[in-house]
């Protein structure tokens, strides 16, 4: 069971490939969703934690939102060459969570290549995923297209800065404890001044909080 | 495909840290390197604006 303190503010469950090529991806949704209000939840590496699926379920079980990237369709290297399931099947969590009656959980659908999931996840037919290449721009013009905001709606412009903050944050953590950024800590780092990035950027907000 | 509008409000840096369990001397720390991101970030753009001033000039 994942000890959470309650958060009266919306989660939102980024679930991608764990991998240095997807590392904007995970920089432009920790930075998408706290520029919406979301705090961005993920199952990243945990040392700590013993059984893996109650920690994801507890997990996507306590968002309002999640992003699922399932643009990685090939096979590793290492033999025997296999593909990453884990995304389709975190997703498949969430679909049946957001279906359980009482439950508000919105899912999202990411990918890089236009109707290949139609062929690839033809279960989900009918939900068009939402096309990025990668870019920071790609991956928060997608955030922005699935979100909005009733106040301090953040603008694509807004939104780099707050990814341009989680990037050189990011830097930091490579040259001071870890190499690898998904892990708790360097997770946790990110997403504080996410936060602390979308304050400062969102003119409306930046304005509140000088009051 | 409509948008979903969120109505509530931004989270407090205090509310994001305690959710995440961000010990206090960690969230110091952060604090400390935003301030100091944001302050070479303001150089950045200030030296930017005066070269280009300066061009414009010429």
């Amino acid at each position: 069971m994942v000890e959470t303190k309650p958060l009266p503010r919306p989660i939102a469950f980024i679930n991608i490939p764990y991998a240095r090529t997807y590392e904007t991806v995970y920089f432009s949704l920790i930075a998408g969703a706290a520029g919406h209000g979301l705090v961005p939840t993920a199952a990243v590496h945990d040392p700590s934690s013993r059984f893996q699926l109650d920690r994801i379920y507890d997990l996507i079980a306590a968002a309002q939102y999640s992003f699922h990237d399932l643009s990685w369709m090939s096979l590793d290297r290492k033999a025997p060459r296999t593909p990453r399931l884990n995304m389709a099947f975190e997703l498949g969590l969430a679909v049946a969570l957001s279906r359980t009656p009482g439950v508000k959980h919105e899912w999202f659908v990411l990918d890089t290549v236009a109707y290949r999931l139609d062929k690839a996840l033809s279960d989900l037919g009918g939900i068009r995923p939402r096309i990025h290449d990668r870019s920071p721009e790609s991956v928060l013009r997608a955030v922005m297209n699935a979100l909005g905001r009733q106040r301090h709606q953040p603008t694509l412009g807004n939104l780099l800065e707050v990814y341009t903050a989680v990037a050189d944050m990011a830097r930091q953590i490579k040259s001071a404890y870890s190499t690898d950024l998904f892990e708790t800590r360097p997770f946790k780092d990110l997403v504080f001044i996410a936060h602390q990035a979308a304050r400062a950027s969102i003119p409306s907000l930046a304005a509140e909080d000088a009051e | 495909m409509a948008k979903t509008i969120i109505t509530t409000d931004f989270p407090t840096p205090e509310e994001v840290a305690a959710y995440l369990g961000i010990p206090d001397k960690r969230v110091a720390e952060l604090n400390a390197l935003f301030d100091e991101y944001q302050k070479t970030k303001a150089t950045k753009k200030n030296a930017k604006r005066k070269a280009s001033s300066r061009a414009k000039k010429k």
